[in-house]
């Protein structure tokens, strides 16, 4: 199980990252036929627009994939971080964690996302050739920030777990800074649980990504589904023009499953009751 | 969802405690969802009722005739009517159509002429619309309502003269007579009847077109209080949709000696136009304008049927131009815009981004319905095409060379260049045509790149001043004469709803439009003769580019009404946006008849959709599954419930 | 520290938040690129073919901004928002072309009809089936990859597919569904009201509880697994009590995150709300968001917001309150874990 997760996850960034060199067409070439079903020339087909659904998948794989590993890991780095000083500092940053926490439960994420994007995303004022680089990263940035609060939480009660164990008073006790009580126990114990919660994360990032393309808000113009939603909108539903939508959402719905099932598999790994024996 | 897992340190609480939280939220739940602010809509039988979308984007709450451009579609046309119709697809000679007028207008002189008005035209209460009601319409409200749509009228029309309770004479002022707008506002001023507005025109004044104030002007602000003379009557607002009703003793049943078909027109409010496909599709739109990609594919097959059986499918309804900034530069530079022009492939766009539903555009915009006055000669003098070689080389004529060797041109100063074209996010078509162009002009050695604001942001950047190129067409419209296109065009004070986005300033080109708009409707060949001075300005200068003529989308299904225009009977132009009933839609109603089995109206060959399946299994089997759902859930919650005393003693 | 003063704590604290919270969204919303003023009023304004003058495009320009309440000094706007807040005045939409709050509260009624069944719904069969995969190895190699599929699945794929595939290619249900669909079933109810209904709701409820479904499931599924493989259900098993019963036990723990997973859920929801109400059209605050942004109706914009984290607030306090009556820890203010 735990390698079939792990080869489908490369096999979809392998299309990612070697994809544009297999395909003749580029995204936005628009070819002289249209609305062909997937054939040998076309594996993904040709969509109602003349545009290589292949073409546009694998680019915009790349697109959706950056923004959404950029995402995961502010999420986890800020989440795992903060999460540390408030479980084993305590104090005050505990309770400005908790705060911040609890602002951020409270506050829709989704609506300000959609505010956000459409603002700053779409009205981007940035342009030029690094446009895209800007808006993949501001997207990134700001689904990360605000996805960090629940691993804070997690972390934070693991943290201040371990805050009484035994090797970290050893630790204290031979005169170690908090600093590098930090980096030399804390974190190696948890090592296992960050990796969870950034492959967590990503499968989160990429869940939300691609609805906000679909709503509109995409980094760039060929984010994987910012063209399904063009397509949708010249009407690919109705003119049975499916490939241009479903084999796109199957390539990332095999992605996000695989990333769960990874999950799993490296819960069964660190965690021997997970595996029910 | 996996978020759980990582709740997996938190604290294991009370299982009681959580369910009392369960109950409460239910209970929470319940109590906002059982006080149902529904409202009461009516029930409507399908076969009586018209289907329709396209022409409204918002909740369909204003019918403020003073203001109608932002009102609900249909308050001009189905409410209120205007004093004729015109209809750009017939002869010139018979566009004019009579409609509350009796017949055409009669010129006593250049700068007086009479109307008549129809006997039987009444008000929905029975009272006749007379000359006043038309005095009233054009002279007071214009004078009181200063902000009204058609106020601009009170800077040429000096009186109108009631000459006895069925005529009227309008007087113009010759210094200022503007012929271009009157003609326009012959069949697009509503008229209103007097004894109902005078009261609040006299009392409020210009705060009446305050959408915010006034989305109706009626009592309780309730549109189905108005008094209109119109064909159809408010009969109830949703959010996302409305219902007209038939006004049965509607005066045109005397005049056409019929009433419109559909006894209820239901307008919708739909969210993509991917959701009107499916209602269009499903049968559950009968008439779209919607601008529906895919739209020909569905009349190839069927589904429904549009104004031509083939390409362009669609009639033209205005022309999409590129307008270029012309207060930046280079685009003040004619050349370079003529290089611009040169370079790009309009067939390309209308092959992908409109799959051949649309037609180009002549260099000069002017519509097909102005066919006599386009100067050929010019035309095929300055022989415009798609020539990307010409391009180039006019850029490297006028000194648009590329001298850093990035591999774009740069301005002759030296100066880098780049082409940022806009248009509102979500207008696909538009955005495949901006990035078709965009790809043009690189090709040609211009470093260009289309980019999509949100509406606002679109029209900010336009009505500022500070974007490079947009595609617009928002007042390219039919008219009678070219005068409104081109004052819109060139002419206006720069702004996104005022017009001359290009911000072009040309004293001579602008005295010819002016001049334009004063010549008399009658003088043919003066207009031929100015229209050629303005298209060889165009023609050298080419301030802003003309590309494809959009159109007036069109698709309607046959399963409920049949009797629609087409190109074998082209009574009208079947449109019902805002202000535009009046070139055809109205006449479409009239011509509907309930689609019954054998008999096909239309010559083309239609084909139904497969009907879907029964519904009687799927109220089954949904009741089923539903009451398993519910039998599951019970049982569950049932299952628990011994264990609940056992938590509690722990 | 006794339970008034935790309750108390906890209020300060949410109140506290809320203000913080809204306040962030009403800068957003202040500072955002673009001028509210004139797309609010153009916007609604827009007739092709219609002409306007620039004095009369001013004249509306100035009514806009007078509208908004924007020609004041920033502080002055702060402080009447907040005045009218609690007055419980949300202004007034454009778009809507009524007062927010009333909309807001038919928005709000909509949003729940679908919302609130399908996580009811899904929720219970959710973790049943969750359970029951955990106990039934050879269910659980069958299962286990569905539950993950569908919580991976997007909301809208699985939208678009039941949209095309049950409504347009088979036109079973209605791919499109108005508010005459749901106001006509609460004011004339019948069963061709209720037919008609049912056919349009039907979709975006399945679209919205199938993908919930496997989200609880596998969530249930594997803290069964920990809890059947824990001491406690060992110790059972050696006593000789059948797997019903330690099932039954099992349950009882497992479920307790997914209690407080569903306070949470309510929150996420909204999310696949709006994505689910923009394939279908279902006229709820999703939609109206994403209007109201366009539109730039900023009176609308704000309302939805502060609605909405008000009851995800007040939601989360209740709760609160429950669990400090009721967990004796909280009660005698023994604090970690």
């Amino acid at each position: 199980m735990f390698w079939l997760c792990v080869s489908a996850i490369l096999a979809v960034i392998a299309l990612a990252i070697i994809g544009p060199f297999l395909t003749p067409y580029k995204p936005n070439q628009v070819l002289p036929v249209r609305s062909q079903p997937p054939s040998w020339e076309h594996p993904f087909g040709v969509d109602n627009m003349g545009y290589d659904v292949f073409s546009a998948t694998v680019y915009g794989l790349r697109v959706s994939l950056s923004v959404g590993l950029i995402a995961a890991l502010i999420a986890t780095i800020v989440g795992v971080g903060l999460g540390i000083i408030a479980g084993y500092v305590g104090g005050v940053t505990d309770s400005v964690l908790d705060g911040l926490t609890i602002l951020l439960l409270m506050l829709p994420p989704a609506f300000l996302l959609v505010i956000l994007g459409t603002f700053y995303i779409l009205g981007a004022p940035v342009t030029g050739p690094f446009k895209d680089l800007y808006t993949i990263v501001l997207l990134g940035v700001m689904t990360g920030l605000l996805s960090w609060h629940w691993t804070a939480r997690a972390t934070r009660s693991i943290a201040s777990a371990l805050k009484v164990s035994d090797f970290v008073a050893v630790s204290k006790l031979s005169g170690n800074s908090t600093l590098k009580i930090i980096f030399k126990d804390l974190l190696p114990n948890m090592a296992s649980y960050v990796l969870l919660v950034f492959v967590i994360q990503l499968a989160n990032a990429l869940g939300t990504i691609v609805t906000l393309e679909f709503l509109g808000i995409k980094a760039s113009d060929w984010s994987l589904f910012a063209r399904v939603q063009q397509w949708l909108q010249m009407g690919a539903l109705v003119s049975g023009v499916w490939w241009a939508w479903l084999l796109p959402g199957i390539v990332i719905v095999v992605l996000i499953t695989s990333l769960y099932l990874l999950v799993n598999s490296l819960e069964e790994v660190f965690n021997p009751r997970a595996r029910g024996e | 969802m996996l978020i759980i897992t990582c709740l997996k340190n938190t604290t294991v609480i009370n299982m009681s405690k959580g369910k009392i939280s369960l109950v409460i939220a239910i209970l929470l739940i319940a109590i906002i969802v059982a006080v149902p602010v529904f409202a009461q809509p009516p029930n409507i039988p399908r076969e009586q009722t018209l289907i329709t979308g396209g022409a409204w984007w918002e909740p369909p709450k204003k019918f403020n005739p003073l203001n109608y451009g932002g009102s609900v579609s249909g308050t001009n046309g189905l409410i209120y009517e205007p004093l004729y119709l015109w209809i750009p697809i017939k002869p010139e000679n018979e566009r004019f159509q009579p409609w509350l007028a009796a017949a055409l207008p009669n010129w006593i002189s250049p700068t007086e002429v009479e109307i008549k008005i129809r006997p039987e035209a009444k008000w929905w209460d029975g009272s006749p619309v007379t000359a006043d009601d038309v005095r009233f319409t054009f002279y007071d409200v214009p004078r009181k309502v200063t902000s009204a749509a058609w106020a601009g009228v009170r800077n040429y029309i000096t009186d109108v003269v009631v000459v006895d309770s069925k005529t009227v004479r309008f007087k113009f002022d010759p210094q200022n007579v503007n012929y271009g707008d009157f003609l326009f506002q012959l069949y697009s001023t509503p008229i209103l009847p007097k004894k109902y507005y005078e009261p609040y025109v006299n009392q409020y004044g210009d705060e009446l077109t305050d959408l915010g104030k006034w989305p109706v002007i009626a009592e309780n602000k309730d549109p189905t209080k108005l008094l209109g003379s119109g064909m159809y009557k408010v009969l109830y607002t949703g959010d996302d949709y409305f219902i007209l009703e038939r006004v049965d003793n509607w005066w045109g049943k005397d005049v056409f000696g019929k009433l419109p078909g559909p006894k209820y027109i239901k307008g919708v409010i739909v969210y993509s136009n991917q959701v009107a496909a499916n209602m269009l599709g499903a049968g559950e739109l009968d008439w779209s304008t919607f601008y529906i990609p895919g739209g020909p594919t569905m009349v190839q097959k069927g589904y429904v049927v549009s104004f031509y059986s083939k390409s362009p499918y669609y009639l033209s309804a205005n022309v999409a131009f590129l307008f270029l900034n012309t207060a930046k530069k280079p685009f003040n530079d004619p050349n370079f815009r003529k290089a611009l022009y040169y370079a790009i492939d309009i067939n390309k766009i209308i092959n992908s981004a409109y799959e051949g539903a649309v037609v180009a555009s002549n260099p000069v915009g002017l519509l097909p319905y102005w066919q006599q006055y386009l100067a050929t000669d010019l035309l095929n003098q300055y022989g415009y095409k798609y020539d990307p070689q010409k391009a180039k080389q006019i850029l490297d004529q006028a000194g648009y060379k590329d001298v850093n060797g990035d591999g774009w041109r740069e301005t002759p100063d030296g100066k880098p260049l780049k082409v940022t074209i806009i248009v509102p996010y979500g207008w696909t078509d538009w955005m495949f045509a901006a990035i078709s162009i965009a790809d043009d002009l690189k090709a040609v050695g211009i470093n260009a790149e289309a980019v999509f604001p949100d509406f606002g942001a679109y029209v900010e950047q336009i009505d500022k001043g500070t974007y490079d190129a947009a595609i617009n067409n928002f007042g390219s419209f039919a008219a009678p004469t070219p005068y409104q296109l081109y004052y819109w065009a060139y002419n206006a004070t720069p702004g996104i709803w005022t017009g001359n986005m290009g911000r072009y300033q040309n004293a001579k080109l602008q005295q010819l439009i002016t001049q334009l708009g004063k010549i008399p409707p009658d003088q043919t060949d003066k207009m031929k003769s100015v229209l050629r001075d303005i298209q060889q300005i165009l023609l050298d200068e080419m301030p802003a580019l003309p590309l494809w003529l959009n159109g007036y989308w069109f698709l309607a299904s046959q399963k409920y009404w049949t009797g629609w225009p087409n190109e074998n009977n082209p009574y009208a132009v079947p449109t019902n946006w805002n202000g535009q009933w009046q070139h055809g839609g109205l006449l479409v109603l009239l011509n509907l008849k309930p689609a019954t089995q054998p008999a096909q109206q239309q010559p083309q060959p239609t084909t139904q959709p497969t009907a879907p399946a029964g519904p009687d299994y799927t109220i089954i089997g949904i009741v089923i599954v539903v009451l398993v759902i519910i039998v599951i859930a019970v049982y569950m919650f049932l299952r628990k419930k011994p264990k609940k005393e056992e938590a509690g003693k722990q | 520290m006794s339970v008034k003063s935790y309750i108390l704590k906890r209020g300060a604290t949410y109140l506290v938040v809320f203000v913080i919270a809204i306040t962030i969204v009403w800068l957003l919303i202040r500072f955002a690129p673009g001028d509210p003023a004139l797309t609010n009023v153009m916007r609604s304004m827009m007739a092709p073919g219609v002409r306007y003058t620039e004095e009369q495009i001013e004249e509306y320009r100035r009514r806009a901004i007078e509208f908004l309440g924007w020609n004041l000094p920033l502080p002055q706007q702060y402080a009447l928002f907040w005045s009218r807040l609690i007055m419980g005045d949300l202004g007034y939409s454009t778009y809507f072309s009524a007062p927010v709050t009333s909309k807001l509260r038919e928005i709000l009624v909509r949003d729940l009809l679908l919302l609130t069944p399908s996580v009811l719904v899904s929720w219970f069969i959710g973790n049943y089936i969750g359970a029951l995969a955990a106990r039934n190895r050879k269910l659980d190699k069958f299962l286990l990859p569905i539950f993950y599929v569908l919580t991976a699945t997007p909301y809208f794929l699985l939208g678009l597919l039941f949209a095309y595939e049950l409504g347009v290619v088979y036109p079973v249900f209605k791919a499109t569904i108005m508010s005459s669909d749901i106001d006509a079933i609460f004011t004339t109810f019948s069963w061709e009201t209720l037919t008609n209904f049912l056919k349009a709701y039907t979709l975006p409820f399945l679209s919205l509880t199938l993908i919930a479904i496997g989200g609880w499931a596998s969530g249930m599924r594997s803290m069964m697994i920990q809890e059947l493989g824990s001491n406690y259900s060992r110790y059972m098993e050696m006593l000789g009590f059948s797997d019903r019963k330690i099932a039954e036990y099992a349950f009882r723990y497992a479920i307790n995150p997914q209690i407080s997973g569903l306070g949470i859920q309510l929150g996420t929801i909204i999310v696949a709300g709006i994505v689910v109400s923009s394939v279908f059209n279902y006229p709820g605050a999703g939609i109206a968001l994403i209007y109201a942004i366009n539109f730039r109706d900023v009176f609308l914009i704000q309302g939805i917001i502060v609605a909405y984290t008000l009851m995800v607030i007040v939601a989360n306090f209740i709760v609160d309150i429950l669990y400090a009556m009721l967990d004796p820890r909280i009660r005698l203010g023994i604090s970690g874990v």
